[in-house]
């Protein structure tokens, strides 16, 4: 009996230890298995204390263990519906990546098909609807409906053999063969390495698919903001995500109602002034856009500040007016705006759009 | 009484903490299926008429198939006799999700006896019988082996053919055992799920049975997937006190 009880002590012992080292629980969602997997490697590499362990699945299926009480410090799921009523740091929800979808035929297929051929596939698999890629196919389809007709929408539900739990499984069934078509992300195609085929969706119908990230703690933080960096955003792009702080999509100012849309063009029209910041103890030296006549034009009170990752801000008109208010060029062509005197969050990256209300 | 619990207590007492375990998420489900206010929507009501006809009609075929291979199993020694006694138990420690990818590339479009059964209620089928078999197999192998062969070798010697002495003696003989086999491999066969949504996938209403209506309503609807799981558990537990209960007649018969 005492040697029972010695072993179940050294058991709880052991676990506690291990608590004490740094250790990251990563939930990711099934698509994101091998940039994930590297990414936490360069985590790990970059923190010699940090063990990151993963669990990869179906977002909606990763989001059901979390409600349960699943130990998750991040969360990257393939779509905003599994982070309903999941507790998470305020404010951590971030954007890091963005996805298409790719109708892909087993590689052994040569026929020249399109997209509308999607009808005449006998046996057609996608994802369940519970999961985000299942969801996306759902509202692809209700999109390429109105283009292609009832008629022809009714025939690809008919096609549909098998409503799978996650995408992986999805391209499992059409590199095996099993199936004649599938719909998976664009970045699946090149993780079935040469194994499937893509065709492509016309741009009109397909969907873009937004990867939010949410952290749980200050550790799930670390790890957000290591997925926001150059590196990691890298490793995302060569696996044929789009990095959603892609310059070419516009900043957008809404002003009392009306659009004003930014281009890079008008932005030059506007004054760029030097100016400086205390951080810390140290003054930074800036140049940036004044976007103080513009706002000196607006009627409503509050700003609201979106960034490509939906980090945002959302600082008193008046305060803005007075303490200034900025878009500073950064290095990958993106603006990044600088609210001085805003506690707590006084910068957002990647601005893709200003209301005023 | 309490000389009893002086001599036993301590056995009881050491195995009350997995008695426990065991016992507790039943009882979970239990209350919580009982206490549900959810009504079954038409798709869960769909994955029970499914799973109840795909597993009897794999139960069906098991015993059909399987009762002969029993037999020759329990009677005879034959060429590769133990390595088709092991193949016959191998499906109960194989990971269901290995049976599917097993089935998926023998009986797959590209497999090596090619047919068009994945995604089909026949894969369904095929999938239960294939990890549900072995229980009645065992069974059955042991019930043969257990009787006794003087009084099937008395009715030959009175003329009687092979079948004639199978149906006529073996048969009733092995009855109870055989059934009680034959529903434990059929409730088995109601909680597939591995296999089954690697070889048939997920279909309302052609593939989507019980379990896999459950895993994907953990994910959705909840408490669909408790009601769904006290259903299962219910079946689960009328066929085992059955099973109980035929092996207690038998050993009443023998005795």
């Amino acid at each position: 009996m005492k040697g029972v009880f010695t072993f179940l002590l050294m058991g709880t012992a052991g676990y506690a230890s291990m608590a004490f080292g740094q250790s990251y629980s990563v939930f990711a969602a099934a698509s994101l298995r091998e940039t994930v997997t590297r990414i936490s490697r360069n985590f790990e590499d970059l923190h010699p204390n940090a063990k990151v362990s993963l669990n990869f699945g179906g977002s909606q299926q990763l989001a059901a263990q979390i409600r349960q009480e699943a130990h998750a410090d991040v969360f990257l799921s393939a779509g905003f519906e599994p982070l309903a009523s999941i507790k998470s740091l305020t404010d951590s929800l971030r954007v890091f990546a963005l996805n298409r979808l790719a109708l892909v035929v087993p590689a052994s297929d040569h026929a020249n098909h399109e997209f509308r051929d999607l009808e005449r596939f006998t046996r057609l698999v996608v994802a369940d609807k519970a999961v985000p890629v299942g969801h996306y196919t759902h509202l692809m389809l209700d999109k390429a409906q109105k283009g292609l007709g009832s008629a022809w929408r009714s025939r690809v539900e008919r096609a549909i053999v098998s409503r799978e739990q996650d995408v992986r499984s999805v391209l499992a069934k059409v590199e095996l063969g099993e199936a004649d078509a599938g719909i998976v992300y664009t970045t699946d195609v090149l993780a079935a390495k040469g194994k499937v085929r893509a065709i492509p969706i016309p741009a009109e119908f397909n969907i873009e698919a937004n990867y939010p990230v949410i952290a749980m703690n200050g550790n799930g933080m670390e790890f957000v903001n290591f997925l926001l960096e150059d590196g990691s955003q890298g490793v995302l792009t060569e696996a044929g995500f789009t990095s959603p702080y892609s310059p070419s999509r516009p900043v957008i100012v809404t002003i009392s109602g009306g659009v004003v849309q930014i281009d890079a063009a008008k932005l030059r029209s506007l004054p760029l002034k030097s100016f400086t910041l205390i951080e810390g103890n140290v003054i930074q030296p800036y140049k940036g856009f004044d976007l103080r006549a513009l706002l000196r034009s607006a009627k409503g009170k509050t700003m609201l500040v979106t960034g490509a990752d939906y980090n945002h801000a959302s600082p008193e008109v008046s305060v803005a007016l007075k303490n200034g208010f900025f878009l500073v060029p950064m290095k990958d062509g993106n603006l990044e705006a600088l609210i001085p005197g805003q506690p707590n969050n006084d910068r957002v990256r990647w601005v893709r759009s200003i209301s005023i209300r | 009484m309490g000389k009893i619990v002086g001599r036993w207590g301590w056995w009881l007492l050491l195995g009350l903490p997995i008695l426990a375990f065991l016992t507790l998420p039943v009882i979970a489900i239990a209350l919580r299926s009982i206490g549900s206010s959810a009504h079954l929507t038409p798709d869960f009501v769909q994955a029970i008429r499914l799973s109840f006809e795909t597993s009897f009609l794999s139960i069906v075929l098991i015993v059909l198939l399987g009762t002969p291979l029993a037999f020759a199993l329990a009677r005879f020694r034959f060429p590769l006799h133990r390595l088709a006694a092991v193949l016959v138990d191998l499906p109960v420690v194989l990971p269901p999700a290995a049976a599917g990818i097993g089935l998926l590339l023998a009986f797959g479009r590209q497999g090596y006896v090619p047919t068009s059964f994945a995604f089909t209620t026949t894969a369904v089928v095929m999938a239960q019988t294939f990890v549900a078999c072995p229980f009645y197999l065992r069974a059955a192998i042991n019930a043969f082996k257990a009787t006794d062969r003087d009084l099937e070798e008395s009715a030959s010697l009175d003329g009687a053919s092979s079948i004639a002495v199978f149906a006529n003696i073996t048969l009733p003989i092995c009855g109870a055992a055989l059934a009680s086999g034959a529903i434990t491999s059929w409730a088995r066969a109601l909680g597939e799920f591995g296999a089954t949504i690697l070889f048939a996938g997920n279909l309302i209403g052609k593939t989507q049975t019980m379990p896999l209506a459950i895993y994907l309503g953990f994910e959705s609807d909840l408490d669909q997937a408790v009601l769904l799981s006290g259903i299962l558990l219910a079946t689960a537990f009328v066929a085992i006190v059955a099973v109980r209960a035929l092996a207690d007649r038998d050993r009443q018969a023998i005795t």
